[in-house]
């Protein structure tokens, strides 16, 4: 059988070491090499999503019981180190599967808006497609120890391409970034390891990681609750919650645009994934515990960064703090443990990458043109750059959460889920349209609109004529990521579709009363 | 029938896309081709629904037309269709009739600016949005025509977007409709975990909102609660208090802008979402008070800052905030048809009444204030002779239309006070009256201060521009010319007048004795069939009202004539109150400090302290605590701090080792 799954995972690798030999002068082949090693990962994914419906969504999407399918399929398994319960063990469902896509997606379109990065070309691509299969390897792992690994090694390339080729404050950015996330992820390796052994006190078979057999554990609540601590410890910085997010500002301003896109767009939603795919199904009762506690910070989260959004002045700190709200968003319907809310939840998981990595490229591209992204240098551009203007229009349009487009779809779904299982959340979520609308649209007036300024750089470009509209090749890289916010928009069904019997399965292993 | 409907929704949008990839590269009689194309074909198609629809028996005149499903999850399953009822078509025509008569007069208004193509790709799209709005026949499509209304209003209002004050109106707006969007999703929200659907279901029979209600029940708490978030909704569209401040900013636009959002469009989606929605709102009587309660407080406030203000658009800006707040008067107190009777009329004159301000402020280049104008009859003669009638019929002056629809209004009120002996119905009908009064003393006053006496301007092209090259439009400076505007301009003056005189006539003729005279309360009455709270007038509650009503009208046209007959006469005046209603009471201001101030303050202290210092300085000391064991291990280690990374990995194989050695 063809092991597809592994080799989504590790066709970047493998291409991102066949980089390496390519000779560093010859930018072009590898440039080109790494979109084409990325193009190819990304059909891949899309063959996948077509073999997934073929194999498991066959009934249409109703409600719950009857809904054997959406577990895991394609599943791939070796035994690694069977003593410790440790297996190289893949497996994908309807989240996952809408994630990796995304993150294939991503990865081509931020390959592609990499072009212009001149320095040391060949360890900036390796290390792209090397983040690739870090993030694919954690969304499709299926073993604890082996999730823990991609988890880790996602970092090692996030470290070095922000560290590397970010701005002037690029290594306190980046050591910090790796500070907040390994201290949290060393939290949740001691949680892995003790989960496997209070697994095996209770169960009283093998020492084992496999997530299939660990499902089955009937932990004591009180074990439950730390180990389920231990986990949102990695997950919590990893998204962020409010007050572990000191990192993301600093990281997402410091990286270049591309990078920043990766990072935003599709190495948060390892953490909220994380959420969803472990502490959800592994530590019911725990979370039960813990909802309210986790609802907080997420409102909290996103009320508190979206007022912080709307008095910076640093375009890409403006957006990281978006991020930070929206990221509440998918929190807060997946702690509805409701269908709408998870569904919601994972669906703005999807339309939360697509907008923001738009948003940091079209930030990447005006910086590239004017060397600022001080929203007070700005003014009128609309005048000169009519197209990147329209599509930072609709990119903004979609971050705010225009009804008909994507995110409005997801937050939707998700605010929904909350409010059935909490008025008093799902209003406090949903009170974040209007500050959201405040930053996003200030984000694009100031920049496009109103009077152009007299001095700083951005006048003393367009006195000399020298601030070119949007360039082909930029518009396509942008154009699949409009196509689907627009797409999703219009018929958010065909996502739903496909995740919504793992979301059941997920909500039936959560013991939910709401499934619904 | 029903396939129509779609060609109505889609053209609109059609145009929009094809103008707004392609418009850059056409000429302007390309750009009209298409724009009047579709938004003419939208109409004729929404006309011949309509007098199909009289040509079927009253039973089947609704239909739901069933598209695809937008979402499916879990027991949240969302179709969208088109819905075709009497109220719907109705909203139709206005939406593309009016739209259509302002599509054409654009044509000559923006005939010089630079963004020809850009305008009528955005008025195309506005018309679509309205369009799904009205069509929609689920509460979540509703929601996103609702959203998209907002979206347009936001493009054209900040049309000009280097002008600093468009932007800041633009940003007002679509600010301040999120808050209703917020309103009405919380609605929605409640609305679904009660009754599990998010369909209206009116009359076409099936799952939906309406048919789960009882309609003979008392109501619950929970029910108050959902219409009072959709009145937010309703409030901030439709500009009511206090959520009215973005409309009399939105003047920023071009003057075609005003009359789409002020007649056809945009301000009438709130009167039509409480009328779609009236089996709700019916089982809401407290909600129905506090709509009927802050439409007269509105009307009156409103009218009270119209009085005052110099420059015109702003004096028919606080108009419609005016008018609109009788539309809810209306509804409040269960007489829908008669808000959407007013809804219609205000369409006629109110268009007009904006049309022919811009054919006075485009004759003057760009000169909006009243005391630059005077004495225009004689230069404009069409002009005057339209807003004349207009200024009668928005006056309640019989037989022109806003007095048919004004009049049913204030009968309805009086009716309900004297009938259920309500003081706040009499106080109600009270303000409906005063405002009448005051309503027809601001428009002759304005129309005096525009057309009668002498002319004050300088004769000069004084207009200052924000613009600061050659987006410079129409306006330049030197000698004026005062023109009267060209026939596609006032073409539709004309037609527009023509409906403002007689657009009323199919309201109810049970004054002059003949009761069983009233088609338009009749086509909307299988909508309004389930209601059965309102009062009739008797014939002489209807006397006292009309004979009260058109008395202060006249008075206050009486009133305008003895101040400004012979030509409005500006004088400073110190006045404390004069100047606290000149400045709108001080409200922007007031919210400004109470409101968008602290929230800034609050972000920005943030920022500094939170942000800035405790969270950052917290992991700077962690870090620091770490750098230096790091600088300790660094004889033992490579010694660089990027490698700590890599220092992780090796951590993890080692564990593995161990436990692999041990197992």
């Amino acid at each position: 059988m063809y092991p597809i799954l592994s080799i989504i995972t590790f066709l970047p690798l493998a291409g991102g070491i066949a980089i390496l030999f390519i000779p560093k002068n010859q930018l072009a082949a590898i440039r080109w090499t790494a979109f084409a090693v990325a193009g190819v990962n990304l059909l891949q994914a899309l063959g996948l999503i077509l073999a997934y419906t073929q194999a498991n969504v066959s009934s249409t999407s109703s409600v719950v019981s009857n809904a054997p399918n959406g577990t895991f399929l394609f599943n791939e398994r070796l035994a690694w180190i069977p003593q410790v319960g440790i297996n190289y063990s893949l497996g994908v469902d309807g989240i996952s599967l809408l994630l990796v896509a995304l993150t294939a997606l991503l990865t081509v379109v931020c390959i592609a808006a990499s072009f212009r990065i001149e320095q040391k070309v060949k360890n900036y691509m390796a290390f792209m497609l090397l983040l690739e299969s870090g993030i694919i390897g954690v969304f499709l792992s299926t073993n604890l120890f082996l999730f823990y690994i991609f988890w880790e090694v996602m970092l090692i390339p996030a470290y070095f391409l922000v560290g590397s080729w970010g701005g002037e404050r690029r290594i306190y950015a980046a050591f910090k970034f790796v500070l907040y996330t390994s201290l949290g992820s060393l939290i949740m390796l001691a949680g892995i390891i003790a989960l496997g052994y209070f697994h095996q006190q209770t169960s009283g078979g093998t020492y084992t990681l496999d997530l299939a057999t660990l499902l089955n554990s009937k932990l004591d609540p009180t074990v439950q609750l730390w180990l389920c601590l231990a986990f949102a410890a990695a997950f919590a910085v990893k998204i962020p919650f409010v007050p572990f997010h000191s990192w993301l500002p600093d990281a997402y301003s410091e990286a270049p645009a591309a990078v920043t896109a990766m990072l935003a767009g599709a190495m948060s939603k390892t953490g909220a994934y994380g959420f969803l795919r472990f502490c959800l199904p592994l530590f019911p009762s725990a979370i039960h515990t813990l909802s309210p506690l986790f609802n907080t910070l997420a409102v909290v989260g996103i009320l508190y960064c979206a007022l912080l959004a709307l008095v910076q002045t640093d375009l890409k700190r403006l957006l990281g703090y978006s991020s930070i709200s929206h990221l509440g968003v998918v929190m807060l319907g997946m702690f509805a443990f409701n269908t709408q809310g998870i569904e919601g939840s994972v669906l703005q998981m999807v339309n939360h990458g697509i907008t923001i990595v738009a948003l940091f490229l079209i930030v990447g591209y005006i910086e590239a043109r004017t060397g600022t992204r001080n929203i007070n240098d700005f003014g009128g551009q609309a005048k000169r750059l009519p197209i990147l203007a329209t599509v930072m229009l609709i990119a903004t349009l979609s971050s705010l959460g225009l009804p008909g487009l994507n995110n409005f779809a997801g937050e939707f779904l998700a605010l929904l889920g909350a409010f059935r299982s909490s008025a008093l959340f799902g209003v406090l979520g949903t009170a974040v349209v209007v500050p959201a609308a405040w930053y996003m649209i200030r984000f694009f007036l100031d920049v496009m609109e109103g009077p152009r300024p007299t001095e700083g750089p951005v006048a003393a470009l367009e006195r000399r004529g020298k601030l070119p509209d949007l360039r082909f090749a930029e518009f396509l890289t942008l154009s699949p990521l409009l196509l689907l916010i627009f797409y999703i928009g219009i018929q958010p069904a065909l996502l739903t579709y496909l995740m919504e019997p793992s979301v059941v399965n997920t909500l039936q292993n959560l013991g939910s009363a709401f499934i619904h | 029938m029903t396939n129509l409907m779609l060609l109505v929704l889609l053209l609109p949008l059609l145009g929009f896309a094809i103008l707004g990839v392609a418009g850059s590269t056409f000429s302007n009689r390309a750009v009209l081709t298409i724009a009047w194309g579709a938004c003419g074909l939208a109409f004729l198609f929404a006309t011949i629904s309509f007098f199909s629809m009289l040509g079927t028996p009253v039973a089947a005149r609704t239909s739901d037309q069933v598209l695809y499903t937008w979402v499916a999850s879990g027991d949240f399953q969302l179709s969208f269709g088109l819905l075709l009822d009497p109220l719907s078509a109705t909203m139709l025509m206005i939406v593309t009739g009016v739209g259509l008569l302002i599509h054409i007069y654009a044509a000559g208004y923006m005939q010089d600016d630079p963004g020809f193509w850009r305008f009528f790709s955005y008025m195309n799209f506005f018309i679509f949005a309205m369009v799904l709005l009205v069509s929609a026949d689920n509460f979540l499509f509703l929601l996103i025509g609702w959203g998209l209304v907002g979206l347009a209003s936001f493009l054209l209002i900040g049309f000009w977007y280097r002008r600093p004050k468009a932007v800041a109106a633009a940003k007002k707006a679509l600010v301040i409709n999120v808050i209703g969007d917020f309103g009405l999703m919380i609605a929605i929200f409640l609305i679904f975990k009660e009754y599990g659907v998010l369909n209206y279901n009116n009359n076409t029979g099936g799952n939906g909102v309406f048919s789960a209600l009882n309609p003979t029940s008392s109501g619950t708490l929970l029910q108050t609660v959902i219409a009072l978030c959709l009145f937010v909704a309703c409030a901030a569209k439709s500009a009511q208090l206090p959520l009215y401040m973005w409309l009399p900013d939105a003047m920023e636009g071009p003057t075609p802008v005003s009359a789409l959002i002020h007649a056809a469009t945009m301000v009438t989606a709130g009167v039509y979402l409480v009328a779609r929605a009236h089996p709700l709102f019916e089982l809401a009587p407290t909600a129905l008070t506090i709509i009927a309660l802050i439409g007269g407080l509105t009307a009156l406030f409103a009218a009270s800052i119209a009085i005052f203000q110099l420059d015109i658009k702003r004096v028919l800006a606080y108009s419609t905030i005016s008018q609109l707040g009788y539309m809810f008067m209306a509804e409040g107190v269960h007489n829908y048809s008669a808000g959407i009777f007013h809804l219609t009329t205000h369409a006629y004159f109110k268009a007009l009444l904006f049309l022919a301000a811009g054919a006075v402020i485009h004759a003057l280049d760009g000169e909006q204030d009243m005391r630059q104008m005077g004495g225009l009859r004689h230069k404009l003669k069409i002009t005057f002779w339209t807003f004349l009638l207009a200024a009668l019929a928005i006056s309640g002056i019989p037989p022109f239309s806003g007095f048919w629809s004004k009049d049913e209004i204030l009968s309805s009120l009086l009716a309900q006070a004297t009938i259920h002996n309500q003081p706040l119905s009499y106080v109600l009908w009270g303000t409906g009256i005063l405002t009448a009064g005051l309503t027809a003393f601001y428009m002759f006053r304005l129309f005096y201060g525009i057309f009668m006496g002498d002319y004050r301007g300088s004769g000069h092209s004084s207009h200052a521009q924000d613009d600061d090259d050659e987006e410079a439009s129409h306006h330049t400076a030197g000698r004026l010319r005062i023109h009267e505007a060209p026939p596609v301009m006032t073409v539709p003056l004309v037609i527009l007048a023509a409906l403002s005189c007689i657009g009323g006539l199919v309201g109810s003729f049970e004054l002059i004795g003949l009761a069983r005279w009233e088609p338009f309360t009749k086509f909307l009455a299988p909508v309004f069939a389930d209601v059965h709270t309102m009062v009739t007038a008797s014939l002489g509650v209807q006397w006292t009202s009309t004979a009260l009503s058109v008395g202060v009208g006249l008075l206050g046209i009486l009133a305008a004539w003895r101040l400004y007959g012979r030509g409005f006469q500006y004088k400073e005046n110190h006045n404390p109150l004069y100047q606290l209603v000149l400045h709108k009471y001080y409200i922007d201001e007031m919210l400004d400090a109470a409101i968008v101030q602290p929230i800034l303050w609050f972000g920005r202290t943030a920022s500094r302290l939170l942000e800035g210092d405790l969270l950052d300085a917290g992991g700077r000391a962690v870090a620091g605590g770490l750098r230096g064991t790091s600088a300790a291990l660094r004889r033992l280690q490579t010694g660089y701090v990027r490698n700590y990374a890599l220092a992780i990995l090796i951590g993890v194989v080692l564990i593995i080792l161990y436990y692999a050695v041990r197992g």
